[in-house]
């Protein structure tokens, strides 16, 4: 059966009611407004009580909640204390309509607090996003031609008319808070990039919530900050995606743009921001992970595509690493990759070759790992295209 | 602003650094202050590279002059400037750095209004190309300083005074008395200044808007020189100021043995010879590293390198590791002896933060009411305390202790506040003294304990509200009293976590349901059985005429009794008195159910005191129509003797925990329903009558007084469980049980248990409950192997006889059961005769061995 998403606030929430079609709630707890836990629960009787939720998390224990509750007793957060600067919201999309709409609906509240919203229309095949667009009132239209999100990225950071540019997936809807406390992460200048809590918007279908399950955006509920100066910047994937993140335009000077040889759109299929995150540590600046900069991300619904999105994930990453181990001299890469397949891929796929109880389905994990070993071919031909591309241009 | 005198004067040192020094200059003539409210000083320091005659021929818009200097180092260099200057503000810049053009007039703002304020702008390294490890690093180091101090609680050492982008007013400079020229190299002439700056209570702060880019050309050899500068210059700081010695990094000393660094150290002082080539060897290895991209060991080597040139540096000012020694040894920690600021967080934090800004201690200690949650050393070196500096302090460093205060104190006011997860402390505790027993409620506010003479700890129950928070040992001192502040310390470090729910404000369970429970007061029949023990009967009778509930009965059953004392007593005390002649704790217990008069069964001991609470929890409870038996918390009456002590603290005593839970069927594996003894005990259970009616009534079976041993108790609970009914575990519903004081009569009690947990095996079996697999499994892998031979093979502090005598009488179960059987069968015959034919065959240790009357049962509440 399916499992319902719930948001629910420790101080002002009430009962969850009519959960009929669901056997248990995935629940996302704030408390004033931040995210500081998530909670399983069965659902009886349609429905998720308050005493349940509140029980379960006081349980849970946990320090961010505590953390939070310091913090306002004591009054630290001050809002006024630097104002935000307007910032530009990019979202990079192709042939999407349905969610590019919602995406946008839940962008406008940006729109009108004066932050710039942009959208980049990557090869399209129809007219629809830009009338979608052009019928949301606020937000501006760049067309991309040069296929891949890479390269619809740094289309974004060039187009962009304010220093920090946040970028959205077209399948994500931004919380109200989000931009703000992405914003606020960059008063420290080594702060390049500063990624948010992503949650699932949606676990109807099998594949969602398997998709949660094995690879899911979340990083846990405490801010992080990412230092190139302490952590091996090989580690970057603990930062969070690119569903839900901000730069500083500044990147594109510091440590250059995207790599058009890699991510959706590409042979690559992904590893993009990946790579991007690397890159941004190796050069000695920050990443800020920040719990408070929530968006809600439709997972694919079919099980096609989610075997498409494992496999595209195992590709991903084997193509970015192919392209640190020989441009980047990135010698610790086998290792990574060794202790990767030792340590999870291998246990998975054993467990689920058992038929162990909670062990993963083995058509993910096969689509995993046949990603894995295309990577690096994918990453040369995808490297070929982009050349002839530019040949031609 | 003064229109013909200049507000500003910037003075600028230089030597040798032409072409940064034009870079400055031009940049200040595109200041957004005007060029006459501002006048620079350029100090040209034994400049041979054609500078002065630039300077000279130079014509920018504001007004510039030139001082000349034979060389005599930086800190000459700027007192020469600010001789020479005219301006009310004096802003000293380096020769290397651009200011931002918003730059002047950002120091001139942090000024206005106060004459003795000294702001420090940013100067962050620009580092364009090509981003080695040595280049992130150091990037890093200058960034995050500025950070660090533009956040509003940040507490300014006199590290922080960097004079590349600082201004002050110059009577504060005058008064000050300049910069110290005796400091050769342009090392720490600046942190000096800043200590007395600091000294003389100067406020610092930092201008973040005042950017100046500071285009430095340093690279890791020259920052090793600088390392080693860095050595010679603590060193200085130290002969100048002795207070500062034990702040220094030199004085640095980690806890654990560190190695390498005391072999560095060593090499720079004996053999630096070899060291000077081991750390040149060193700096090739780093390029290599780098080029393997190695970070982690680059940052290692790098930083033992540093360490090295830093202490060589140390050793040229000093020659002699005896000389540091010395050197150390003679640091005092002036500003430590100074007696700290007492505030008190209870009172309001705009309150302790208005305290702090009035009185500017160097240090506080920080209390909740009576609770001290932590201090605030004093630093040496730093500036002394300012209300902003509280806040982020207490969320840094003091927040779990400040949490734990505030909510044993919401915990004790709030109605009905939540109590959440609760903090189980239970068991250990000093088994080689005796302990003295006492409680404490928080909701009746926490009073001095007064510990009798012959006891060295107190063992205290912590409530909230009558409802158990746990167990904690606390020491008593020589004058045989733990005040209600050290009480009220211990209880928040070892409880509050446990209560940080109750901040949140809202109550646990739904405001009706609470109110409904409350006011549910059904009559209850409360039940002792007992056996020739009349002095331990009177007190537990007289606990249970002292109830505050308003209608309940209380029935003594007097079990086959060898006089007529028990019922004078309860003629005497006027309760009813019913007598079982057939010995059995079993029958005496069914008897009194077949006596009672109201829907409402309650049992206790008889060497047992109710709380005053008792009978109000377990109709509580009842009010759950689904809820057929209740059972409660059982605290030890006393821990005087080894084995009391050892029973509670070690075997795990009756208690079952502080969590208050509903056991059912559905709920539970077939394990947790077998472990029956874990719902509860028969010294503290209650049931609606028409459980029995439905199910029977106790096993006469499984009787203390005969064969079996015992155990009639959880035999019923987990029948109840079983059947499909809840049992409802109540820590609030408490009772204090009096636990055999001797070792034999323990070893006794633990023989017992092993053998009527047996038979109680052996009847669900029989009766077959659950599944006999799982009985079965349960009995040899849970019961036998991981209870009992477990500690068998490793006892920790419980002595090995003791848990050979349970073993004895888990392994004698089964034949000890078989008697039981014959003997039951036996009994059935109606003979009266036969009862009084073998009155001591089935007399048991466990309820005809009779006891003295406890010393301290009523002193210690």
């Amino acid at each position: 059966m399916a499992a319902a998403v719930l948001d629910f606030d420790l101080e002002r929430g009430s009962d969850a009611e009519g959960l009929d079609r669901y056997d248990h709630a995935l629940v996302l707890v704030r408390f004033r407004g931040r995210p500081v836990h998530q909670v399983v629960l069965p659902v009886v009787d349609g429905r998720v009580s308050v005493e349940e939720i509140r029980r379960s998390v006081l349980e849970a224990g946990g320090w961010v909640l505590w953390d939070r509750w310091l913090e306002a007793f004591l009054e630290l957060e001050t809002p006024a204390r630097a104002p935000i600067q307007p910032a530009t919201v990019a979202v990079c999309t192709r042939d999407r309509p349905d969610d590019l709409r919602r995406c946008l609906d839940a962008l406008a509240v940006f729109a009108r607090d004066g932050h710039e919203v942009l959208v980049v229309d990557n090869v399209p095949s129809t007219d629809e996003s830009r009338q979608i667009v052009q019928a949301s009132g606020f937000a501006r239209y760049v067309r991309e031609d040069r296929p891949g999100e890479s390269a619809a990225r740094n289309r974004a950071l060039r187009e962009a008319s304010h220093d920090i540019v946040a970028f959205s997936d077209d399948d994500a809807m931004p919380d109200p808070g989000w931009l703000p406390a992405l914003l606020r992460n960059f008063n420290d200048p080594l702060v390049l990039c500063v990624t948010g809590l992503t949650m699932p918007y949606e676990l109807e279908t099998e594949a969602q919530r398997w998709f949660e399950r094995y690879s899911p955006f979340g990083r846990g509920f405490m801010r992080t900050v990412f230092d190139g100066g302490d952590v091996n910047p090989l580690l970057a994937s603990r930062a969070g995606a690119s569903a839900n993140m901000a730069v500083r335009r500044a990147v594109l000077d510091l440590i250059g743009p995207f790599n058009e040889a890699l991510g959706c759109g590409t042979r690559s299929r992904t590893g993009s921001d990946y790579e991007f995150f690397v890159r941004i540590l190796a050069a000695g600046y920050r990443i800020v992970y920040d719990p408070a900069a929530l968006s809600w991300h439709r997972h694919r619904r079919t099980w096609t595509e989610l075997r498409q999105v494992l496999r595209g994930y195992g590709t991903g990453v084997y193509a970015a690493w192919t392209h640190l181990l020989f441009a980047g001299r990135e010698f610790i890469v086998p290792k990574l990759a060794l202790s990767w397949l030792l340590h999870t891929q291998l246990p998975n796929l054993l467990r689920s070759l058992l038929r162990r109880p909670g062990s993963f389905p083995l058509d993910l994990i096969l689509a995993e790992l046949r990603g894995c070993l295309a990577g690096p071919w994918a990453y040369v031909m995808a490297r070929r295209a982009l050349r002839r591309l530019e040949v031609i241009s | 602003m003064n229109r013909n005198l200049p507000a500003v004067s910037i003075v600028i040192p230089t030597h040798n650094r032409c072409e940064a020094l034009r870079r400055t200059l031009d940049a200040l003539a595109r200041q957004t202050v005007p060029a006459e409210a501002m006048e620079v000083i350029v100090v040209a320091d034994g400049c041979t590279d054609g500078t002065t005659t630039w300077l000279r021929e130079h014509r920018p818009p504001y007004r510039l002059r030139c001082v000349e200097l034979p060389g005599s180092g930086p800190a000459a260099a700027r007192n020469a400037g600010a001789a020479a200057a005219t301006g009310e503000i004096l802003l000293f810049l380096d020769d290397d750095i651009e200011p931002a053009p918003g730059l002047v007039a950002a120091h001139l703002r942090s000024h206005e209004g106060s004459v003795d304020v000294v702001a420090i702008g940013p100067c962050p390294p620009f580092l364009p190309g090509r981003q080695d490890f040595w280049r992130v690093l150091v990037r890093r180091w200058w960034f995050d300083l500025f950070t660090a101090m533009a956040e509003p609680g940040h507490r300014f050492t006199y590290r922080d005074v960097l004079t590349g982008n600082l201004s002050l007013r110059r009577t504060l400079f005058q008064r000050i008395g300049g910069f110290d020229p005796t400091f050769p190299d342009p090392s720490h002439e600046d942190w000096e200044f800043g200590i007395r700056l600091l000294k003389a209570d100067a406020r610092l702060t930092c201008v973040p808007d005042a950017v100046a880019w500071h285009h430095d050309r340093t690279d890791l050899d020259r920052s090793y020189r600088r390392s080693r500068q860095d050595g010679k210059g603590d060193v200085l700081i130290g002969r100048l100021h002795p207070e500062l010695r034990p702040a220094l990094p030199l004085a640095a000393r980690g806890p654990a043995p560190r190695p390498v660094e005391n072999a560095v150290r060593a090499l720079a002082f004996r053999v630096p010879a070899a060291g000077d080539a081991l750390a040149r060897l060193a700096r090739r290895a780093l390029d290599v590293l780098e080029w393997l991209r190695l970070r982690r060991a680059w940052r290692k080597l790098n930083g033992t390198t540093r360490r090295y040139w830093y202490w060589r540096g140390v050793a040229d000012a000093l020659g002699s590791q005896a000389e540091l020694d010395r050197f150390l040894a003679h640091g005092s920690g002036a500003e430590g002896t100074e007696s700290a600021l007492d505030i008190d967080l209870r009172l309001g934090l705009a309150e302790a933060e208005r305290r702090l800004d009035v009185e500017r201690p160097a240090g506080v200690r920080v209390w909740y009411g009576d609770v001290l949650i932590g201090h605030i050393p004093p630093v040496p070196g730093a500036e002394r305390l300012h209300g902003r500096h509280l806040r982020p302090f207490l969320a840094r460093h003091l927040g779990v202790p400040l949490l734990n205060a505030m909510a044993i104190e919401a915990l004790a006011t709030s109605t009905r506040a939540t109590v959440g997860e609760l903090a189980t402390a239970g068991r250990g505790g000093p088994l080689d003294a005796p302990l003295f027993v006492a409680e404490s409620d928080l909701s009746r506010g926490i009073h001095d304990l007064e510990v009798p003479r012959g006891y060295g700890a107190a063992r205290v129950l912590v409530r909230v509200r009558g409802r158990p928070l746990g167990w904690m040992t606390i020491p008593s001192r020589r004058d045989r009293k733990i005040s209600a502040a050290e009480l009220r310390k211990a209880i928040s470090e070892q409880f509050g976590p446990g209560g940080w729910p109750a901040l949140l404000g809202r109550t646990d369970d739904n405001e009706a349901g609470a109110a409904r429970r409350e006011g549910f007061c059904p009559p209850i029949t409360v039940v002792v059985c007992t056996r020739d023990r009349t002095e331990m009967l009177a007190g537990c009778l007289r606990t249970l005429l002292d109830l505050d509930y308003p209608e309940y009965e209380v029935i003594v059953v007097d079990n086959a009794p060898s006089d007529e004392r028990t019922a004078r007593l309860a003629a005497e005390l006027g309760v009813r008195y019913v007598r079982e002649d057939v010995p059995g704790l079993d029958r005496a217990r069914n008897r009194g159910i077949r006596a009672a008069r109201y829907e409402i069964v309650a049992f206790t001991d008889d060497d047992a005191r109710v709380d005053a609470g008792w009978l109000r929890e377990i109709a509580a409870a009842f009010a759950d129509p689904e809820v057929m038996a209740v059972t409660g918390f059982v605290a030890p009456l006393e821990l005087d003797t080894e084995a009391q002590r050892l029973f509670e603290l070690v075997y795990g005593g009756m208690s079952h925990g502080a969590r208050q839970r509903t056991f059912r069927r559905g709920e539970m594996r077939n394990a947790q329903l077998l472990w029956a003894s874990a719902m509860g005990c028969g010294a503290n259970m209650a049931f609606r009558k028409r459980v029995f009616d439905a199910l029977g009534g106790f096993d006469v079976a499984l009787d203390v007084g005969t064969l079996a041993g015992g155990g009639g108790d959880i035999e019923m609970l987990h029948r109840i469980v079983v059947s499909g009914h809840a049992v409802a575990y109540r820590p609030a519903a408490l009772v204090w049980h009096r636990h055999r004081p001797t070792l034999p009569a323990l070893r006794r009690q633990l023989f017992d248990n092993g053998r009527s947990f047996g038979i109680y095996l052996i009847t669900c079996f029989r009766k077959g409950t659950v599944p006999r697999h799982a009985i079965l499994r349960f009995a040899l892998q849970d019961w036998f192997a991981r209870w009992i031979v477990r500690r068998l093979v490793r006892p920790g502090a419980f002595p090995r006889g003791l848990v050979v005598a349970e073993m004895a009488g888990a392994i004698l179960s089964p034949l000890f059961y078989l008697g039981a059987q014959w003997d039951q069968r036996r009994r059935r015959a109606p003979e009266p005769a036969a009862l009084g034919a073998r009155p001591e065959a089935t007399a048991p240790a466990t309820v005809a061995r009779a006891s003295r009357p406890s010393r301290h049962a009523t002193s210690a509440r």
